[in-house]
C-alpha cells in the first residue's frame, strides 16, 4: 500500500460565516493532487491546515506522517510551500533569499537553484521589488523547489501569470515529477493547470469537497448527451443525471455516471441521439459545483 | 535544528534593521551632547530629543518587524519556513529584546554619565532618569506584545499614542512624588526604596507583558495572513 503524503479525515473548521465541513481525502506519495473551487470554497483554509498554521476543530490531518499542527515544525522540513498571498523582500534580492534559505535547510541544492534561476530567467542579484509578478512567483517556486522538499504545497501559484510564464512554471512542476518519491497539492481556479498536471482532483465548494476522482475517471464518465425530442415524448427517468435542459425540440442531458445503455434508453423512448460529447474538466467542474449547490440550495 | 532557524530569523532582522537602529542611538547621542551643553534651553531640546529617538526607536522596531512583514505578505514566506507560531514568537521577541535594549542601555548609562560628568545638571535626576527610561522600555513591550497578539496595525496605533500620551502624565506624577521631588535637585544620586520600588514594578510589568504575549500565542489557533 502505498503511503500518504497528505491525509485529510473528517477535519472541519468553522468561521462565523465560513465552514469547512468533513473533508476526506487522501494523496499518495509521488502523486499530484489539483484542488478546484471558486474564490471563497475553502482552498486556501485547507491549504494553512495542511500547513498547520491554522488548526482544526476536528477531524486527524497528516503530513508525511506527521500529525497536525502537533508536529508541523517536523513536517516543514520537508515541504515547499508556495501561496499567491506569500511575499518576498521586496528591499532584497533574490541571491539574498536563496542564501537565507541555504543557511537553514541542510538539504538545499545550490546547483539546483542555479539551474532554476538560468531556466527561469531570473537575476540573482536583482532586488525583488524590481520583478514582474511573473518573475516573483517563479522565484518563490525556485526557492521552494531548491529545498529538495517531498512535498510541495503550492496555493494558486499560477494566478495573475501571462502564459508563457504559466508554462514555465508548469514545465517545471512536470520536470519536478520525475521525482516519483515527490508529491504536490495544488490548489487553482483554472482548471486547465490542474488538468496538465494533476494525477488526481478534488472539487471544493462552500466549505466542502463535492467530489474527487482521478483525471482519467472525470474525463471518462462524464458526459453531454445532445437529444432531439419529439413534442408528445417525455424523456424518461435515467440514473445518474446532473442536469436537463429543453430548449424548444432539443434537450441537453448531463451524466457524471455515462454508460451506452443511457443512449439506447432516450432512443427507445422516441428521442434521437444527434451527439454525445466529452466534457472538458471546466465544464465538468462547473456543473458539478451546480449541482451541489442546487443539492444544498434545495435542503 | 530548530534553533538555527530562530536565530536566522533574528539574524535577518538584525540586516534589515541594524542601519535604522544605529540612526536612532546616533539621534540620541546627540541628544545626550544638546542635555550636557550648559544651558536650559538646550537641555530640554536635548531631553525631548532623547526621548523621541527612544521612543521611534521602538515604534520602527514594532512596526517594521511584526506589522510590516503582516502588511508586505512576508510572514506567509517566514511561517513556510520549520517554525511553529510559538517558535516565530520567541523570534521576535528575542531581536526585538536584542535590537532595543541595546540602544536603549547605550543611552540610558550615556544620561548616567552625562549627568555625572557635568556641574550644570545636578546628580540628583540619575535615579528619576533610570525611572523614565524603565517607562519606555515598559511601554515598548506593551506595543510589542499587542502588535504580536493583535495582528493589528489600528490596536498598535492605539496602544503607542496612549502610551506617548501616558509619559508625560507618569513623568509628572513621579516627579511629584516628595521622596523623589526632594532628592531630585540635589548633588548625590539617592536611590530611596521609592525609586527601588517603582523600578521593580517596572521591570516585573516588562516580565508579565512579555510572559503574557507568550501566553496568548501559546493559545492561539489560527495564523492568518
Amino acid at each position: 500500500m502505498t503511503a500518504s503524503a497528505v491525509r485529510f479525515s473528517g477535519v472541519e473548521k468553522t468561521y462565523p460565516h465560513f465552514k469547512l465541513a468533513g473533508l476526506d481525502f487522501d494523496l499518495p506519495q509521488g502523486q499530484i493532487m489539483g484542488f478546484i473551487g471558486p474564490n471563497g470554497a475553502g482552498k486556501s483554509t485547507t491549504m494553512r491546515i495542511l500547513m498547520g498554521l491554522i488548526h482544526q476543530d476536528r477531524g486527524q490531518v497528516e503530513v508525511l506522517g506527521r500529525p497536525m499542527p502537533a508536529e508541523q515544525v517536523a513536517a516543514k522540513w520537508d515541504i515547499g510551500f508556495v501561496s499567491e498571498d506569500m511575499s518576498l523582500y521586496s528591499r532584497q534580492t533574490l541571491a539574498w533569499h536563496m542564501e537565507f534559505l541555504q543557511g537553514i535547510f541542510p538539504a538545499w541544492d545550490p546547483d539546483y537553484a542555479q539551474r532554476l534561476t538560468r531556466r527561469f530567467g531570473l537575476q540573482p542579484q536583482q532586488k525583488i521589488k524590481e520583478f514582474s509578478h511573473g518573475q516573483k512567483v517563479k522565484a518563490a517556486l525556485l526557492l521552494a523547489l531548491a529545498r529538495r522538499p517531498r512535498l510541495l504545497v503550492l496555493d494558486e501559484p499560477t494566478t495573475g501569470l501571462d502564459p508563457v510564464a504559466r508554462h514555465e512554471v508548469l514545465d517545471e512542476l512536470m520536470e519536478v515529477l520525475a521525482d516519483e518519491e515527490r508529491s504536490i497539492f495544488f490548489s487553482s481556479q483554472n482548471t486547465h493547470d490542474i488538468e496538465q498536471l494533476s494525477d488526481s482532483i478534488a472539487f471544493i465548494d462552500r466549505g466542502r469537497i463535492i467530489d474527487l476522482a482521478d483525471k482519467e475517471t472525470y474525463l471518462d464518465r462524464w458526459r453531454r448527451l445532445r437529444l432531439e425530442v419529439p413534442q408528445q415524448i417525455d424523456l424518461p427517468p435515467v440514473d445518474d443525471i446532473v442536469d436537463v435542459r429543453h430548449q424548444g425540440r432539443l434537450a441537453v442531458v448531463t451524466t457524471d455516471r455515462f454508460a451506452p445503455t443511457m443512449a439506447n434508453t432516450y432512443q427507445t423512448a422516441g428521442a434521437t441521439v444527434q451527439k454525445i460529447e466529452p466534457m472538458t474538466l471546466e465544464e465538468i467542474f462547473v456543473a458539478n459545483v451546480q449541482r451541489s449547490r442546487g443539492g444544498q440550495d434545495n435542503e | 535544528m530548530n534553533k538555527s532557524v530562530v536565530f536566522a530569523l533574528i539574524r535577518k532582522e538584525w540586516q534589515f534593521h541594524r542601519g535604522p537602529i544605529a540612526g536612532g542611538t546616533l539621534l540620541g547621542a546627540l541628544a545626550l551632547a544638546l542635555v550636557g551643553y550648559g544651558s536650559d534651553g538646550t537641555y530640554y531640546v536635548g531631553a525631548v530629543l532623547l526621548l523621541t529617538a527612544i521612543i521611534g526607536i521602538g515604534i520602527y522596531l514594532v512596526f517594521m518587524t511584526t506589522i510590516q512583514e503582516r502588511k508586505e505578505k512576508t510572514l506567509a514566506f517566514v511561517m513556510s519556513l520549520p517554525l511553529s507560531a510559538l517558535q516565530y514568537t520567541r523570534a521576535k521577541l528575542l531581536a526585538n529584546a536584542l535590537f532595543y535594549l541595546l540602544p536603549w542601555s547605550l543611552l540610558l548609562l550615556g544620561s548616567f554619565a552625562v549627568i555625572a560628568g557635568t556641574d550644570f545638571l545636578p546628580n540628583g535626576l540619575i535615579p528619576f532618569t533610570a525611572v523614565a527610561l524603565a517607562e519606555l522600555l515598559v511601554a515598548y513591550c506593551l506595543l510589542l506584545g499587542i502588535a504580536l497578539v493583535t495582528e493589528s496595525e489600528g490596536w498598535t496605533i492605539f496602544v503607542m499614542a496612549v502610551c506617548n500620551i501616558s509619559l508625560n502624565f507618569f513623568l509628572y506624577f513621579i516627579a511629584h512624588i516628595p521622596s523623589i521631588n526632594a532628592t531630585m535637585s540635589g548633588p548625590v544620586a539617592v536611590w530611596n526604596s521609592t525609586i527601588l520600588w517603582i523600578l521593580l514594578l517596572e521591570v516585573l510589568a516588562a516580565v508579565a507583558i512579555v510572559s503574557l504575549t507568550f501566553f496568548f500565542q501559546n493559545r492561539k489557533t489560527d495564523f492568518i495572513f
